[in-house]
């Protein structure tokens, strides 16, 4: 799904109006990475917010395929740092609800063999029955990383999704959320504070300012995957998106 | 195990106070020589309520009936309103407005009124055991509706989900933990309600041996009436927390895999 920002302003309102993103512009064609590097506060949450319709756009323009967020009747992905299962469904029950709110009117119930396989690629083939209380942190991310392959959607946000995991977890996670992006391609908004998470990802990096966000620097990220952490190139990068990051900051 | 071996004693503890409230208190019956009209001893009341248990029994059948079908009444009204209120929102200020009215209305001042209009049966009983139960459950499920966990409301609007799905599939379960709360008030204000319903003319009816007791200084009689509704409010209340982990399960935190 191809992205498109344009001057894209937005405050919060209230008693003491708090401005979140100033003056946005930048295009993201379809099936890219890209992660959203920021201090926290500078309104990296509040555009994938935007992009995902669950705030209105106050100014500017946010366009998903050529349509605001909510009218091009495809439904984009959603996943945060909360896992977001419902508590009194088991991880099947929370899979078919899934499918069948996001099927767009669709009234076909997911087939059971579909739920399998997303189940087993994310390496939850036994927790089918399973109530999210009984799992561990990070296999409820697992089964919400499922929810994301029963239908295919073309756009990815993503709330920095594994920052609440161990390290360990959360390196395991990435890598499999590459193998699972890599068939399909979808668009990736991939909102992170941690640059080594987003060179292993992402094709390209937005640093932003801190709030109001503005972006301080578009790096793209040539490496050829699987990165590996210590390669010097990638050692060359993560200083110099540290760089952006810091002058952004002022410092 | 170690949260059950401390639920067990803490149940024990329970019943040992319990055992020792009445001890003394028997104790300083028999002590300072107390009258029965004044204070009967824990040990009359239990033998008034033995040689009359049938009484009791037929009694407490019917305050109880009346108590369970007012809020079986209330507890219905209270989810359909704050379902209503969450489905079409708009009129929550005159609907709670109202409510408010309605809950802030003593009952004592309600109940003769009912008496005179409804009569003596069964059905002003009803009706105020209704009414008093019916605002706690209104208020809680409506808290419940309103605040499901914030990352599950924001699945759903990334989802499109439009306002029936969110409140079956969200609004709806994410209510019971709430609901359970305000069973837990409204099941023993039942009780009163159905009591004090009664005390203003009834044909029978423990709230109706109270008053009767009462207007004779029968005072043994009137405590093993309080004792039955003490005991059945415990009984009512236990039986909930009992419910409410078996239908909320996933909110049990020790049985983590």
């Amino acid at each position: 799904m191809h992205l498109q920002v344009e001057d894209l302003s937005h405050v919060y309102l209230g008693k003491m109006p708090r401005p979140a993103l100033a003056n946005l512009t930048f295009e993201v064609p379809a099936g890219q990475f890209v992660a959203l590097v920021g201090p926290s506060g500078c309104g990296k949450s509040t555009l994938l917010r935007l992009a995902a319709g669950l705030l209105g756009v106050q100014s500017g323009s946010l366009l998903l395929d050529g349509l605001p967020p909510g009218q091009n009747g495809k439904w984009t992905a959603w996943m945060a740092q909360n896992p977001a299962l419902l508590p009194w469904l088991t991880v099947e029950e929370n899979l078919r609800l899934a499918g069948k709110l996001t099927g767009q009117g669709r009234k076909i119930p997911i087939l059971s063999k579909v739920l399998r396989e997303a189940l087993q690629r994310v390496g939850l083939g036994d927790a089918l029955k399973a109530y999210p209380h009984q799992l561990s942190g990070g296999m409820q991310q697992r089964a919400a990383l499922a929810r994301l392959l029963i239908h295919p959607a073309e756009l990815w946000l993503m709330d920095e999704p594994f920052a609440a995991l161990d390290e360990l977890t959360r390196e395991r996670l990435a890598e499999e959320l590459l193998d699972l992006w890599q068939p399909q391609r979808p668009t990736v908004l991939w909102v992170t504070h941690n640059i080594r998470e987003a060179l292993l990802l992402a094709d390209r990096i937005l640093v932003l300012t801190p709030a109001p966000g503005e972006i301080a620097a578009d790096i793209a990220v040539a490496l050829p995957r699987p990165r590996q952490e210590d390669d010097p190139g990638f050692l060359y990068m993560v200083r110099q998106v540290r760089t952006c990051l810091e002058a952004g900051d002022g410092a | 195990m170690k949260t059950a071996q401390n639920g067990y004693t803490s149940y024990l503890a329970a019943i040992g106070i319990v055992l020792f409230f009445l001890l003394g208190w028997e104790a300083a019956v028999w002590g300072f020589g107390l009258p029965p009209y004044l204070l009967p001893a824990p040990s009359r009341v239990l033998a008034t309520l033995f040689t009359h248990s049938g009484v009791y029994l037929n009694a407490a059948f019917l305050t109880f009936g009346e108590a369970g079908a007012g809020l079986v009444i209330g507890v219905l009204a209270g989810m359909t309103l704050a379902s209503l209120l969450v489905l079409r929102p708009g009129m929550e200020k005159g609907v709670m407005a109202l409510a408010i009215l309605v809950k802030s209305t003593p009952l004592v001042a309600v109940a003769p009124l009912l008496t005179i209009w409804l009569g003596f049966g069964i059905l002003p009983k009803v009706v105020i055991t209704a009414l008093v139960t019916f605002f706690p459950v209104l208020v809680n499920a409506l808290a419940g509706m309103q605040h499901p966990d914030p990352a599950l409301l924001d699945l759903f609007a990334a989802w499109r989900a439009d306002r029936r799905s969110t409140y079956l599939h969200l609004r709806l379960p994410a209510s019971l933990p709430y609901l359970f709360a305000a069973l837990k008030i409204s099941a023993p204000l039942a009780l009163v309600g159905a009591v004090v319903a009664e005390w203003t003319g009834a044909a029978g009816g423990l709230g109706r041996m109270m008053w009767l007791a009462y207007t004779n200084l029968n005072l043994p009689y009137l405590f093993a009436a309080i004792f039955v509704l003490a005991f059945a409010g415990m009984l009512v209340y236990s039986l909930l927390v009992v419910l409410e982990r078996w239908i909320i399960f996933w909110n049990r935190s020790e049985d983590v895999i």
